[in-house]
């Protein structure tokens, strides 16, 4: 047990100091302003939750359905925890660098197991908490539960991550197991991640219209939801019925499948790690010498660094693709009858094409490959600190990847709309110009974003390329932005009256554009010296 | 071709480096020895350009690199303690990922990389990943790409760590020929005896402080590099002592 609790202490402690959520002892001058800042974002986020559950409170309370508000908050954090766990079973478990050492200790496989992703439900708690207090909170106050709820309430807490970690768990093992080559497990974790993402989006949908239609047969809400979704159902039940045997299958439903998925796991973890450190040597191929410029070198050197790694690709790129399926999929949906549509957004004063410009930005406003990049250069970074080239050109190349990855993608997004979603040329190019704009700021932020906060001591490319400070704060900033210019439409146009399109559009590629060369200054002056600075 | 002047390094309140002051002339290899955590890294890394510094200069051919870093490091080249390469790479494509940095034309690179991975041993090994080699392969690659603009100045922190033995004496070897061309080696090593038969100047730092540097006859004398060293160490442990 001591060993077990060690192996936690140490693995959250890990993920901790990645998202500087836990400071170092040393002299050097620590983020203190991202806690706080992350700490306002946690806030926020409370505020904002409670605020939609007394929405819906109001809704659903006075037909007696306000335990409707704890089944939602359930799925919402199944739904976090799976999206933002995605890669991170599996880098945890098979890829860190610390899993060959923790194999030489006299410590059973399934401790190993169990101390790191405990480390990962920990993580999950955290987050979980921040979605469940709002409910919790606000369905006490319509419901006026009795004492046994809020113990209940807090055992669903703690049994929440177990069927998103589960399900996170077997996709790792299920890479771990079937792929031998490094090409191919990256190509099944993008093809499972894809599918899994695809498969809770169409299982959602069908999850709702098969419930709305059984519930117009029969009035047993509870029986539905537990027939429908038990670990959620069980919880959802055993909360507004304050039911014990209902508490005590919801733990088995969330408990049981984690912990036998994490015993399967633990039976054939050293061979599945083999596999997975085992790299193919090459024998055959032809060498080639061929020369080209210094810039050239940095920038193919920063391309394969993103192509080469399986998380940062998909951490990364993922926006940009989704810019593309969005572009596709909405236009299948609304294509036939893509007038009827513009006709009924032209009755309610809204325009196709800022729809699709507000749907684009904000997927690529997580679409940023510069926010990790330095962290990334990790143990890396005194090849570029020791060779003839300075940092400009270094931070160029970094830039210049996120612009020839980003930009094609947004580019490709607004011209299939011309045809899926009948926007038009003129669309296309009110669509394209502030995507490019965006893609090209983004890169800037998140440049000087991992300059200023950038750690090194990460054991997998996940923990940099998802959980690190300068990819969150890069993330936030974008969407920041983003929500200040819808914002800002809205509030023009209800406090001011009609606001024109391409005025606003243009005043705020002219505030985009200033703000870029502003930052790219920033970035070859003083962003420079930081570069210079930071093995010291 | 390298004059470290008054060189101070700190780590905040910490000392590293302290006013370090050495020379080392061309055809030189100059060993330079030290316990963990004296300050041989850090001296390294600041003369490299790696690290920043706080006071003095380092100058290479008389250029400084505070001034001129990367006309300084067209001129050398840097191997570090442990071969942290690119690993998304190939052995080749690092190689020519380095050659492109240096500008070094496709014949050029060529006739080397066949020269430097024939002499050791890593011709075949040179398409597969940097992920699959061991750490003597990476260091051997490491080498491969530090010779392949020949440089002036080489710097090599612990070069011999993870090198087999016909890799040592192929290094030592390929020493001789930079040094023959009027080349300099600077490196550091816990290897006294390595250090004693190899170089003909040797530099001995202490907590910071560089307590003896010169040639190497004169420095060991009738004695062992290893006896100089310890002398050195138990006097300067009295002297804080008292």
């Amino acid at each position: 047990m001591n060993q077990f609790v060690a192996l936690t202490r140490v693995n959250v402690s890990m993920a901790m100091y990645q998202m500087s959520l836990m400071r170092r002892r040393s002299n050097k001058r620590e983020g203190r302003g991202f806690q706080f800042g992350l700490l306002g974002i946690g806030l926020f986020m409370m505020v904002y939750m409670g605020f939609m559950a007394v929405l819906m409170g109001r809704a659903f309370a006075p037909q007696g359905y306000a335990w409707i508000l704890l089944a939602l908050g359930l799925l919402v954090i199944d739904a976090i925890i799976f999206g933002l766990g995605l890669y991170t079973f599996n880098s945890l478990l098979f890829e860190s660098n610390d899993t060959d050492q923790l194999f030489a200790y006299p410590i059973s496989k399934f401790t190993v197991v169990a101390g790191k992703v405990m480390g990962l439900v920990v993580e999950n708690w955290m987050l979980s908490f921040v979605v469940w207090l709002p409910m919790v909170a606000v369905y006490s106050y319509y419901a006026h539960p009795g004492p046994v709820f809020f113990l209940f309430a807090l055992v669903t807490l703690l049994i929440a991550p177990g069927i998103p970690m589960a399900v996170l768990g077997l996709i790792s093992y299920i890479v771990g197991v079937a792929s031998s080559g490094q090409r191919m497990r990256k190509v099944l974790q993008i093809v499972l991640t894809v599918a899994a993402v695809a498969g809770l989006g169409l299982g959602i949908r069908g999850a709702i219209s098969h419930s709305i239609q059984t519930a117009k047969l029969n009035g047993d809400a509870f029986a539905l939801l537990t027939h429908m979704y038990p670990p959620i159902g069980y919880a959802a039940t055993a909360l507004a019925k304050g039911s014990w045997a209902d508490m005590g299958l919801a733990v088995l439903w969330n408990v049981v499948p984690f912990v036998v998925l994490c015993a399967l796991i633990a039976t054939s973890y050293a061979w599945i790690r083999s596999r997975i450190t085992t790299t193919a040597r090459v024998t055959t191929g032809r060498i080639t010498f061929a020369r080209s410029s210094a810039a050239s070198a940095l920038y193919r050197k920063e391309l394969g660094r993103l192509l080469g790694s399986s998380m940062y690709l998909l951490q990364s790129v993922v926006g940009g693709v989704v810019v593309i399926l969005f572009a596709f999929l909405f236009g299948i949906r609304t294509g036939k009858n893509a007038q009827g549509m513009q006709d009924l957004l032209a009755q309610l004063g809204i325009a196709i094409t800022p729809i699709m410009l507000l749907f684009f930005l904000f997927f690529l406003s997580i679409a940023n490959t510069t926010s990790p990049s330095i962290s990334l250069e990790g143990k890396n970074l005194w090849i570029v600190q020791s060779l003839p080239v300075n940092a400009a050109q270094v931070l160029r190349a970094k830039l210049l990847v996120q612009l020839s990855i980003i930009t094609p993608l947004a580019i490709i997004g607004s011209f299939i709309s011309v045809f899926t979603v009948h926007i038009g040329w003129l669309g296309f190019v009110q669509v394209v110009v502030p995507c490019v704009m965006f893609t090209l700021i983004s890169a800037c932020i998140g440049l000087i974003a991992n300059l200023h906060y950038h750690r090194f001591d990460f054991y997998n490319d996940m923990q940099v390329a998802k959980n690190s400070a300068s990819v969150l704060m890069t993330d936030g900033i974008m969407v920041l932005i983003l929500a200040v210019v819808t914002v800002g439409y809205w509030a023009w146009s209800h406090f001011i009256g009609h606001v024109n399109f391409w005025i606003y559009w243009g005043v705020w590629l002219t505030v985009l554009a200033v703000a870029t060369v502003f930052l790219y200054r920033y970035l070859m002056t003083r962003g420079v010296i930081l570069f210079r600075q930071i093995s010291d | 071709m390298l004059q470290i002047e008054h060189l101070t390094k700190m780590y905040g309140d910490l000392v590293a480096v302290h006013d370090l002051t050495m020379t080392i002339d061309d055809g030189d290899i100059f060993g330079f020895i030290g316990l963990n955590g004296a300050g041989k890294t850090t001296t390294i890394k600041a003369v490299v350009g790696i690290h920043t510094f706080d006071e003095g200069d380092i100058r290479i051919n008389g250029m400084s690199i505070k001034a001129n870093p990367t006309a300084c490091k067209r001129q050398l080249a840097y191997i570090p303690d442990n071969p942290d390469l690119y690993e998304f790479m190939s052995g080749i494509k690092y190689l020519n990922f380095v050659a492109d940095i240096f500008g070094v034309p496709a014949k050029l690179r060529q006739e080397r990389i066949d020269k430097y991975a024939g002499g050791l041993e890593l011709s075949r090994d040179l398409l597969s990943p940097i992920s699959s080699y061991s750490h003597g392969m990476k260091q051997k690659l490491a080498v491969i790409s530090a010779l392949i603009h020949d440089p002036k100045l080489l710097v090599l922190d612990e070069p011999f760590v993870g090198l087999d033995p016909k890799a040592t004496f192929t290094l030592k070897g390929y020493f001789k020929d930079i040094t023959d061309a009027g080349g300099s080696i600077f490196f550091s090593t816990h290897g006294l005896e390595v250090a004693q038969n190899l170089c003909n100047k040797i530099g001995i730092i202490e907590k910071g402080q560089l307590v003896e540097a010169g040639p190497t006859e004169e420095i060991v004398g009738k004695k062992s590099l290893e006896q100089v060293f310890l002398d050195l160490l138990n006097e300067g442990e009295s002297g804080t002592t008292r």
